[in-house]
């Protein structure tokens, strides 16, 4: 199908854009930003074409439903996040190392050969607009913490060749941390009404919903520890590492290795 | 009797810190852990498969097998949320005075700070009359004045913290006046009672009859479901009051009452022929002739490879006995039994509907909640309260703000507010 050559396209051209900028400065400094809107644009129409081909085959339903889907959303939302935050960036390198991440999401959903690439019928229970909020709002949030995470980790090699100085490093964390916090309640938030809508009850202790709240949490005592204890550098640091873990365990761990009402996903 | 006071001044000190806070929050994320980690809510077997017998008595002497319904950890979200009520109370209190006290800070240090715009040859009155456009004076002397904007933005905390403790208020209504269960129906049938979900199932009434007109799966063409319908009708007083369908993710509500399409099961449908005679029994069923009495003890949609199949048992007179029947083996499908030949000619299966019905009168409360969360966030990241004091100085006037939080914000501002006055 045609979604499936253009995923395949943008995550070559991921791969090309980022072994370019490595080695030509003038790219990497006066380009990378168009380069990336260009990719951007072929990733959305790859979203777009797959939606129109379930169309065809008599689905119809959003590229939000199946896991393989779900990673292409969540490598979109890395993207749109360093589009969106671009001026606050201001680091061609720290952009590399986020786009290297859409980049890893995209290769291993297009090439992990256990990954059902097809496009797959929606079940009763995901009928729903809920569907589209919910998933939208919780990949914009870890594509956030994502963003945070990644500042999180160049804050211990501070200073150390084009990497920003930790100051700049310190603003992105916590400028993706107060956006992601707002998607995350959204997305917790959205899941809920659509649990009270499905399930007939706003909140269930599912694996899932429980390791979101946990996450949630982790980043409402990022917060605090940052304006109410005037924590900041390596605590804050630190703790963008775990709220990433956490959100990386919401999101893989509970599908692998805990059983719920969300394992549709694997 | 000062002591008492300091005393008891301690102790609210420790309920209203953020200190208690961090250290509840952070107790509710590890219960939340092991409440995902061990599985909730098994019989023992469940968990001696997994762990030792003496792993297994701690778990269960510290209910991490029902971790969220512990005495334990509903204290926890009690005293959290006791905790949030009066952290927040004393910083509405303080943010509320705030507002009251204002001095002017000394013209030289105003003239110093980084966010200071000088506009010579200008006087305050001109600069106030551009400013109070959009933003608000508080106060003003002859050496100036002091205006606001946006402060609702520094309410955006307190939006947060009181609509976390109306989502605890309105979940724990539900927990004291709601209810959970179910209810299934075949095609045709009706049933004025529900079963409540716990330990022990119990039957409760309702004061009207719910009656399952319909019930259908529709598929894709890949044999994967794509819809589940029931027809439901509730009838009171012998009235029809209302009718309408059920789908997964359209339930539909009556006297508070939500109905939602959860389930479905199959039930065999067995025709016999009972010396020649054509009898039907359902899987719930029992037949009699004579000093024959039979009823389904189990039902196989397929045994092996031969086709469904059920088995019967029966009382001769007294003497019990059990028999095979299976539908498409010849030697198999007719039996005597007490004298009778028993032929079973046909299955069928009937479909029947499992609706859940729950009754939560606290949900209103909590989506208010979740609507002032979503606000107080907006609130608190994406706006921000500004303060400004312009001041005569020399030939002109200074124009000084003052924001929030001293990061990059504040040189946007700052060059939002030099443009506005056309300075480099
Ligand atoms: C999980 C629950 C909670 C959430 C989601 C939450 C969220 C927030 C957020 C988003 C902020 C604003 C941070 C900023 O300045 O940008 C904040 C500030 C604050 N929170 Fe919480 N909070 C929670 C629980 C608590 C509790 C239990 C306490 C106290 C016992 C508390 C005390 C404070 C204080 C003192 C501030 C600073 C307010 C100020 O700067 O004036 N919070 N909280």
């Amino acid at each position: 199908m045609w979604n499936e050559h253009m995923f395949l396209s943008a995550t070559y051209l991921y791969f090309l854009l980022i072994l370019l900028s490595s080695f030509i400065a003038s790219l990497r400094q006066k380009y990378l930003f168009h380069a990336i809107v260009i990719i951007f644009i072929i990733h959305t129409l790859a979203l777009l074409i797959r939606w129109v081909e379930s169309y065809k085959v008599g689905y119809g339903h959003a590229p939000l439903s199946n896991y393989y889907e779900s990673l292409m959303v969540f490598s979109w939302c890395i993207t749109l996040m360093v589009l969106i935050l671009r001026k606050k960036i201001n680091s061609s390198m720290v952009v590399l190392f986020i786009i290297g991440g859409s980049f890893l999401i995209m290769a291993y959903a297009n090439m992990s050969p256990s990954i059902d690439r097809e496009i797959r019928p929606l079940l009763p229970a995901l009928q729903s607009n809920w569907l589209y909020v919910h998933v939208l709002t919780c990949f914009l949030a870890y594509s956030s913490f994502f963003l945070s995470f990644l500042s999180g980790i160049l804050f211990f090699f501070k200073s150390k060749g084009p990497i920003p100085n930790p100051s700049v490093l310190e603003e992105i964390n916590h400028k993706s941390v107060s956006i992601g916090f707002i998607f995350l309640t959204a997305g917790i938030l959205s899941g809920a009404v659509w649990a009270h809508y499905a399930w007939g009850s706003y909140w269930n202790w599912d694996p899932k919903e429980t390791w979101s709240l946990i996450t949630w949490i982790i980043y409402a005592l990022y917060l605090h520890g940052r304006f109410v204890k005037g924590w900041a550098g390596k605590k804050m640091a630190i703790l963008s590492i775990i709220g990433f873990m956490s959100v990386l365990f919401t999101y893989f761990g509970v599908n692998f290795l805990l059983s719920g009402l969300h394992s549709y996903a694997t | 009797m000062s002591q008492e006071v300091s005393h008891g001044k301690r102790i609210y000190d420790f309920f209203s810190s953020v200190k208690l806070a961090v250290i509840l929050l952070s107790f509710i994320a590890i219960s939340c852990v092991f409440g995902t980690l061990i599985k909730q809510g098994g019989t023992p077997e469940d968990y001696l498969e997994f762990y030792s017998e003496s792993t297994y008595k701690v778990i269960s002497f510290l209910g991490l097998d029902d971790v969220f319904h512990t005495w334990w950890f509903i204290s926890l979200l009690i005293l959290f949320t006791l905790n949030l009520f009066f952290c927040s109370l004393r910083r509405f209190k303080r943010d509320m005075t705030s507002i009251v006290i204002q001095r002017f800070p000394p013209t030289d240090v105003l003239k110093k700070m980084k966010t200071s715009i000088f506009l010579p040859g200008k006087n305050v009155e001109s600069v106030l009359h551009e400013l109070g456009k959009d933003h608000k004076v508080i106060l003003k002397t002859n050496e100036g004045a002091y205006l606001e904007k946006g402060r609702i933005s520094k309410y955006g905390v307190h939006f947060i913290h009181g609509s976390i403790i109306i989502i605890l208020i309105g979940s724990l209504i539900g927990l004291i006046f709601g209810f959970r269960g179910f209810l299934s129906l075949k095609r045709g049938e009706e049933a004025d009672y529900l079963v409540l979900r716990g330990k022990s199932p119990k039957k409760s009434e309702l004061n009207f009859i719910v009656k399952c007109k319909d019930f259908r799966i529709d598929f894709y063409p890949d044999g994967t479901p794509k819809d589940y319908v029931s027809d439901i009708e509730i009838i009171r007083d012998g009235k029809k009051v209302l009718e309408q369908k059920i789908r997964v993710n359209e339930p539909i509500k009556y006297e508070g009452l939500y109905f939602y399409q959860a389930s479905y099961g199959k039930e065999g449908i067995f025709h016999f022929e009972v010396d020649g005679k054509e009898t039907v029994i359902t899987e719930k069923g029992v037949l009699k002739d004579g000093n024959l009495i039979m009823r389904v003890i189990r039902y196989e949609s397929s045994i092996h490879n031969f086709g469904p199949g059920v088995l019967l048992g029966y009382l001769e007179g007294n003497k019990p006995g059990t028999a095979w029947f299976l539908r498409d083996v010849e030697r198999m499908n007719t039996k005597t039994i007490g004298g009778k030949t028993i032929r079973l000619k046909d299955i069928k299966e009937d479909l029947y509907t499992v609706l859940e019905v729950t009754k939560d009168p606290g949900v209103y409360v909590v989506w208010t909640g979740f609507v002032l969360l979503l606000f107080g966030l907006f609130l608190n990241f994406f706006t921000h309260s500004k303060k400004v004091y312009v001041t005569k100085y020399e030939n002109g006037t200074i124009v000084t703000l003052i924001l929030q939080r001293l990061n990059n914000v504040s040189e946007v501002e700052v060059e939002k507010m030099r443009r506005r006055f056309n300075v480099e």
